[in-house]
C-alpha cells in the first residue's frame, strides 16, 4: 500500500510570543497508507483537534511538514488548496455549519467550491446522501427541519460529496444517542469498505476506536504516546489509564480475570473476541 | 486570526486603579475629560498629561497596550490638528492658496491633538482596568435615578452584561464555523468586496441560528433560577465605597480643581 499522508516533526504553538503561549502539538511524526482506517485517540486537550486541522492546511505548522500524496501542502498556494479537497475534514458537531435552504444545496456547497459542473455535483450529492442514508425527500427539506442525527449525517454528506482521498472525522458521534452513534459508525465503516477511502477517526472513546480501527495512534500532551494495532495498544492498558484514557470495558474485564488467575490474554478489545477466547477456554477445561 | 481583535479588553490586576469602585472611575472619567477641555496654558496641559501618565503607571498597564488603542484614532487626531492649524486666525507664518498657518493655529492644533489623545487614553484605561461586569454594575447604579422617569435601567444593564459575556463565545464560534466552511472549500480571502460579502453567508447563517438557540437556552436557564428583573435583586459583589475610593476622589478633585484654577484664574 502506498503512503498517502505523512506528517514530519510537526509542532504547533498557539499565541507564540505572548504570555498565553501554548504548545498544542509537539514534534509529531507519523504516516498513513492508502485505505487505512486509523483511530486517533486522546483525551480532551491532547492536541488531536489541532493536529487534524493541519492535515488539510487550515492551520499552518509552527515547524514541520505535511505531505499529502507526496506533495508538501505548504509548498504553494495550489497545493494548499488541493489539500483542502484531498483531505475531507468533518469537524466536531458539524451540524452547526449547515446553512443552505435545502439539504441538497448544503451538500453541494463543497463540490461547488471545487468548481465541478452541474451534473457531476448532482451525482455526488445523490451518492453522498445515499452513503449516509438520507432519502430523496429529505434532500429537498430545509436542513433545520431535520432531527439531530439527520443533521449530523447531512453535514457528513457535505464532506463526503467532495470525495476526499482521506476522510478525517473529529468525534463524529459526540452528543448522539446510542442509535445515532451506531448509525454514524455504520455509515462510516460502510463508506470505507465501499470506496476504500483512507479514514482517520478521532475520538476519546477507546470503545469506539476499538470497534473499527486497524491501527491506533494515541496522543497525550501534544505527543504521540503509542501507536500500533489495537492489540498492541490495549496490551499497555496501564499506560493508557495513566494518561487519563479509558480502556474498553471488555479489556478491563479480561485484565481482572487474568489477575484472578485465569489464563486469558489482556489484549482482547471486542466482545466477539472475548466470547471466542472464553469458548476456547471452556473447551480446554471440558 | 479573528481572536486577536481586542474590544475594550480587561486586563486583570490588583493596582490602586483596578481596586477603585467602578462608579468612582466612571464619574472620574467624565470629570477629568471635562477638566481637560478647560486646560489652556502649558502648565495646565502639563498637569493633565502628568496626571494621565501617573494613572497609567499606577495601573501597571503596559504602555504598549495604550498605544495600540491610540493607533485606531491616529487619523482623527491628525485631521483635527490640521484643521485647527489651518483655520485659527492670528499671527501669520506662511500662507498658500486659501490657507494660512499661524502661531496660534499651531498651538491650537497641538492642544487639540493632546486633548483627543488624553481622552482616548483615559477611556482605554477605564476599560483595561475594570471588568465588564463591574463596569455595567457601576453604570446601572449610577443611572438608577433614571428609573423615576420610566427608563428600564436594570434591563439595559442586564442586556449589556449578556452582550459582553457572549462576545468571546461568538468570536470562538465564528472561528469554528469559518474553519468548517473553509474545510469545504469556502474562500474568504479573495475576490472583490461583493464576492467576499457573499462568501460570509455560510458563516452568518449558522452563527445567527446558534445565537438564537443560545438566547433561548439562556432565557430558560435564567427563568429556572427565578430571574424576574431587577426589583429586590441583591448582588454577589455589592459595590461599596471604601477608603481607597475616598483617597481616589480627593486626588481627582484636587487635580481637576488645579487644572481649572490654573487655566481660568491664572491663565497658565
Amino acid at each position: 500500500m502506498s503512503e498517502i499522508l505523512k506528517v514530519e516533526s510537526l509542532t504547533h504553538t498557539y499565541s507564540e510570543g505572548t504570555p498565553f503561549e501554548k504548545k498544542a502539538v509537539d514534534n509529531i511524526s507519523f504516516s498513513v497508507s492508502e485505505g487505512e482506517f486509523i483511530g486517533l485517540i486522546g483525551h480532551t486537550g491532547s492536541g488531536k483537534s489541532t493536529l487534524i486541522q493541519h492535515l488539510n492546511g487550515l492551520l499552518k505548522p509552527t515547524s514541520g511538514k505535511i505531505f499529502v500524496g507526496g506533495e508538501d501542502i505548504h509548498s504553494s498556494k495550489e497545493n494548499t488548496r488541493a489539500a483542502r479537497f484531498a483531505v475531507g475534514l468533518v469537524f466536531q458537531y458539524p451540524e452547526y455549519q449547515l446553512f443552505e435552504e435545502t439539504v441538497r444545496a448544503d451538500i453541494a456547497f463543497g463540490p461547488k467550491n471545487m468548481g465541478l459542473d452541474k451534473e457531476e455535483i448532482d451525482r455526488r450529492v445523490l451518492e453522498a446522501a445515499e452513503a449516509v442514508g438520507l432519502s430523496k425527500e429529505q434532500l429537498d427539506k430545509s436542513p433545520f427541519e431535520l432531527s439531530g442525527g439527520q443533521k449530523r449525517r447531512a453535514a457528513l454528506a457535505g464532506v463526503l460529496a467532495m470525495e476526499p482521498q482521506i476522510l478525517v472525522l473529529d468525534e463524529p458521534m459526540a452528543g448522539l444517542d446510542p442509535e445515532g452513534r451506531k448509525a454514524i459508525m455504520g455509515y462510516v465503516k460502510e463508506y470505507h469498505k465501499k470506496y476504500g477511502t483512507t479514514v482517520i477517526f478521532v475520538t476519546h472513546s477507546m470503545e469506539d476506536a476499538a470497534q473499527s480501527a486497524q491501527r491506533l495512534i494515541v496522543m497525550s500532551g501534544g505527543r504521540i504516546l503509542m501507536q500500533g494495532s489495537p492489540e498492541q495498544v490495549f496490551e499497555r492498558a496501564e499506560e493508557l489509564r495513566a494518561s487519563g484514557l479509558d480502556t474498553p470495558q471488555i479489556t478491563d474485564l479480561f485484565t481482572e480475570l487474568k489477575r484472578r488467575g485465569l489464563d486469558v490474554p489482556t489484549s482482547v478489545y471486542t466482545v466477539e473476541q472475548a466470547a471466542e477466547y472464553l469458548r476456547k477456554l471452556k473447551g480446554g477445561i471440558a | 486570526m479573528i481572536k486577536d481583535i481586542t474590544l475594550g479588553q480587561y486586563f486583570p490586576g490588583n493596582s490602586f486603579i483596578h481596586r477603585l469602585d467602578p462608579r468612582i472611575k466612571l464619574i472620574a472619567l467624565v470629570v477629568f475629560i471635562v477638566s481637560i477641555f478647560f486646560a489652556e496654558g502649558l502648565v495646565s496641559y502639563g498637569l493633565c498629561i502628568g496626571f494621565t501618565v501617573a494613572m497609567v503607571a499606577i495601573s501597571k498597564i503596559k504602555p504598549k497596550l495604550i498605544l495600540r488603542s491610540l493607533r485606531a484614532i491616529i487619523i482623527i487626531v491628525i485631521f483635527t490638528a490640521l484643521l485647527n492649524m489651518l483655520y485659527t486666525p492670528g499671527k501669520e507664518i506662511v500662507s498658500f492658496w486659501i490657507f494660512k498657518i499661524t502661531w496660534e493655529g499651531i498651538y491650537a492644533g497641538f492642544a487639540m491633538a493632546v486633548r483627543v489623545i488624553l481622552l482616548v487614553t483615559v477611556s482605554a484605561l477605564l476599560t483595561y482596568t475594570t471588568s465588564p461586569m463591574a463596569l455595567t454594575d457601576g453604570l446601572e447604579k449610577l443611572l438608577l435615578p433614571l428609573k423615576k422617569i420610566k427608563i428600564p435601567v436594570h434591563e439595559f444593564a442586564m442586556m449589556m452584561t449578556i452582550a459582553l459575556r457572549f462576545i468571546p463565545t461568538l468570536i470562538e464560534e465564528t472561528d469554528k464555523i469559518m474553519s468548517a466552511q473553509k474545510a469545504r472549500g469556502a474562500d474568504f480571502e479573495s475576490g472583490n468586496i461583493i464576492k467576499r460579502a457573499k462568501a460570509l453567508i455560510p458563516v452568518l447563517v449558522p452563527l445567527f441560528v446558534s445565537s438564537f438557540r443560545r438566547a433561548d437556552e439562556l432565557a430558560t436557564a435564567m427563568e429556572c433560577r427565578l430571574y424576574h428583573g431587577g426589583s429586590g435583586r441583591t448582588r454577589l459583589k455589592s459595590l461599596r465605597y471604601g477608603k481607597i475610593d475616598a483617597i481616589g476622589t480627593i486626588i481627582l478633585v484636587l487635580v481637576c480643581a488645579g487644572i481649572i484654577v490654573l487655566a481660568k484664574v491664572f491663565g497658565l
